[in-house]
């Protein structure tokens, strides 16, 4: 007869979180991006990056040398871009995370959902500004509280690991990008 | 840690044909191959797995050395949590207590500089960040290896504060031949911990020092005050050590003597900049009090009091010197044998040769060697410098091995004694003297008389010379400093010697908790009360005679 005991969930047990950030270099030209898996306990168990370069404006070149014309407009830019990116990181990735997390400046939650469309419960946090503390907004369908997601979330938020993973993730790709004009990194406006 | 990295595949999409006369000219989107990566980290509920050891190049493992500056290795250091998560009690690694404010303080030091005197007071827990700081430089695979340099008697007390600070950290201790230490050396291992003087042979005397062909990312110099001659063995060896980080751990304040002051920082500045360093550390006292400003970290206890607990206790594991070993081995089986010879054993003969046997562990008179009383000087050494007091209580009063033999050894400290043998005037009169005369640093009581109704609140620091069989007389006898009037927090320093009667009674006793958490106002001295009869004869492999 076995001796019971009482189990105490392991790290691995709580589940794992990707987090997903993506950065956009116009200096470059270049999106770079990385997805960083961690278990419950903030340790790292998987790093996957890329860039995708985008194409210049197209120029229409007359027999007189004029130029005119634009074939990709710096919106749709983005909305190729980011997806592209996003894409080949979730294939590249190995491991199958219970929850993957964003930045708002990622892009708007319809954005998100509709473009990157990711089959598993995707949230996307909100630093803390001014006065506002921090948020935890579900972008597809919030799970129920029952679910592996709603407990590793739950977790992360009460080891403080919302926004700090996403710094980490940012002196990663900074680490395996040096090249890039990471003095030039600006803001994306939103479409 | 491991790193590997993975493989990716590229694909790129939207090319433009060249038209003449007006052509649409355009790069193409561009993805790039993604690459990912595995990075291990240690499973806490399983400490005993295996690390991971990968002959991969690109792999980080126990055996690989990569160089800073290696992108691997890099990576793993940046994905892994923030020092501060680490050693919060934020529970990313689990610690057997919460790491107090300053010692999170001292941590951080200790990580993110690379030479550093940490010189809190004793007591406040400097053998704990030390750990600590390790531990978290692992996690983040900053570090691959790291020696710990301290006096033999306490390679044991930190092989168990690693097992209990950092017990996935593989610990090996390098003792014994020359060969085996020659092993030793060689085996896989986080940490590896070793004594003064056999560092020092494992340096100068062997050819080919198996010690200085390590590549160590840390060294620790436990009790540094052992290489404030610089022309010492010890000293000379310490330093060709070579390691990027260097941390000296003391209690005593160094700036007390710049002479020892200037080893030490000769010590902790050999990887940097020599030449001009050694030109500072030579110069006028001033210079070297400046130099000490840059490397040190000391905090004393009234610094940190509104965050120390008011009583904290430290079970002190000694290891015999080797003289005092071989009679202890040889007087624990003569004994067996005798009383397994006996026509007739009884409970009485079993407790005499235990009490023979603790005596030994106090004091061995063949050869002079006594563990215990080594590591009393050093900690009295240092607790006097802070200012402080101690009392120490033994259940032998003789001159061999119990309050005389104290009083004899601990003579510069001028102590007083209390034991039965005085008359309840002469009892009165030590403590009155205790008391009022500072000069005396430390009073020494037998704890059958001295273990209850004194006020000794002068004294802040407690050594159990011999353990007693009830705890709870042991506390009793605490309480004497740690009561209502004291001031400062109270020490507690109880011994157990390696391998021996006292750490077998240790075990079991602990096994009897709940026995004496109902008994913790039965302070009785009555051994009955606590172990049975078959207790007390399993302690030596004995079976109670029918």
């Amino acid at each position: 007869m076995p001796v019971p005991y009482r189990r105490t969930p392991r790290a691995a047990e709580v589940g794992q979180a990707a987090y997903l950030d993506i950065v956009w270099l116009g200096a470059d030209r270049v999106f770079y991006g990385g997805l960083l898996i961690i278990d419950g306990k903030g340790q790292p168990l998987e790093f996957v990056h890329n860039q995708v370069a985008a194409p210049l404006e197209a120029q229409l070149i007359t027999s007189d040398e004029s130029a005119s014309g634009l074939l990709w407009p710096e919106r749709m830019v983005r909305q190729i871009g980011i997806p592209l990116l996003t894409h080949s990181l979730f294939d590249a990735c190995r491991r199958e995370p219970d929850l993957l997390v964003c930045l708002p400046t990622l892009g708007t939650p319809e954005f998100c959902s509709a473009e990157i469309a990711p089959s598993l419960p995707f949230a996307q946090v909100v630093p803390p500004q001014d006065d506002l503390p921090m948020e935890w907004n579900w972008i597809n369908t919030p799970p129920s509280s029952a679910m592996r997601a709603t407990i590793l979330s739950q977790e992360l938020v009460r080891r403080g690991f919302t926004i700090e993973p996403f710094e980490r993730l940012q002196d990663a790709l900074r680490l395996v990008y040096p090249q890039a004009s990471w003095n030039c990194l600006a803001e994306y406006d939103d479409a | 840690m491991t790193l590997r990295p993975g493989i990716a595949r590229s694909e790129s999409i939207g090319a433009f044909r060249r038209v003449p006369a007006v052509s649409i000219e355009t790069n193409r989107w561009v993805v790039e191959r993604a690459l990912r990566y595995d990075i291990g980290w240690f499973d806490y509920a399983s400490a005993d797995e295996p690390l991971e050891s990968s002959g991969d190049s690109d792999s980080l493992g126990l055996n690989s050395v990569l160089p800073k500056g290696n992108l691997l290795r890099d990576l793993a250091v940046t994905l892994q949590p923030p020092i501060g998560a680490l050693a919060s009690g934020s529970n990313i690694l689990e610690w057997p207590s919460p790491l107090l404010q300053y010692q999170r303080e001292g941590v951080m030091a200790l990580i993110t500089r690379p030479a550093l005197l940490l010189a809190d007071s004793m007591g406040l827990g400097k053998t704990i960040q030390s750990i600590a700081a390790l531990r978290i430089l692992y996690h983040r695979s900053e570090i691959q290896s790291a020696l710990v340099v301290c006096p033999a008697g306490l390679v044991a007390q930190w092989r168990s504060e690693f097992a209990r600070w950092a017990p996935e950290l593989t610990v090996v201790p390098v003792q014994g031949s020359s060969t085996e230490r020659g092993r030793l050396w060689r085996v896989p291992a986080h940490v590896r911990l070793i004594g003064y003087e056999t560092l020092r042979g494992d340096v100068l005397d062997v050819r080919d020092s198996p010690a200085l062909r390590q590549t160590l990312d840390v060294v620790v110099l436990d009790e540094a005050s052992r290489i404030k001659n610089g022309r010492s063995g010890i000293a000379v060896a310490c330093k060709l050590l070579p390691a990027e980080r260097r941390w000296a751990l003391t209690g005593t304040p160094v700036e007390n003597s710049l002479e020892d002051a200037v080893s030490i920082l000769d010590f902790l500045v050999n990887n940097q900049s020599v030449g001009r360093h050694r030109a500072q550390i030579t110069a006028n006292g001033s210079d070297v009090k400046a130099q000490l400003r840059a490397y040190q970290l000391r905090r004393r206890r009234e610094d940190v009091l509104p965050q120390l607990p008011s009583k904290r206790v430290n079970e002190i594991t000694i290891e015999l010197p080797p003289a005092q070993r071989a009679v202890y081995d040889r007087a624990e089986q003569d004994g067996i044998i005798q009383l397994t010879g006996r026509e007739s054993t009884t409970i009485v003969h079993v407790l005499e040769l235990i009490s023979r046997l603790k005596q030994i562990c106090n004091y061995d008179p063949a050869s002079g060697e006594s563990g215990k009383l080594a590591d009393i000087s050093e900690r009295m050494t240092e607790l006097v410098s802070q200012g402080d007091r101690a009392l120490i209580f033994s259940q032998f009063v003789d001159d061999m091995f119990g309050i005389g033999r104290l009083a004899h050894h601990l003579k510069p400290y001028n102590p007083l004694s209390y034991t039965g043998s005085l008359t309840m005037q002469q009892r009165t009169d030590a403590v009155a003297k205790f008391l009022k005369n500072s000069d005396h640093k430390v009073l020494l009581l037998s704890l059958r008389a001295g273990g209850q109704g004194l006020n000794l609140q002068a004294a802040s620091f407690v050594f159990h010379l011999d353990r007693w069989w009830n705890p709870a007389v042991e506390e009793q006898a605490e309480s004497r400093a740690h009561r209502m009037g004291q001031t400062k927090p109270v020490t507690i320093y109880r011994y157990i010697c390696a391998n021996t009667i006292e750490e077998r009674i240790d075990a079991k006793l602990r096994e009897k908790r709940r026995i004496f958490q109902d008994a913790v106002d039965d302070a009785t001295l009555d051994i009955s009360k606590m172990l049975t009869e078959s207790e007390v004869f399993g302690l030596l492999g004995l079976g109670k005679p029918r």
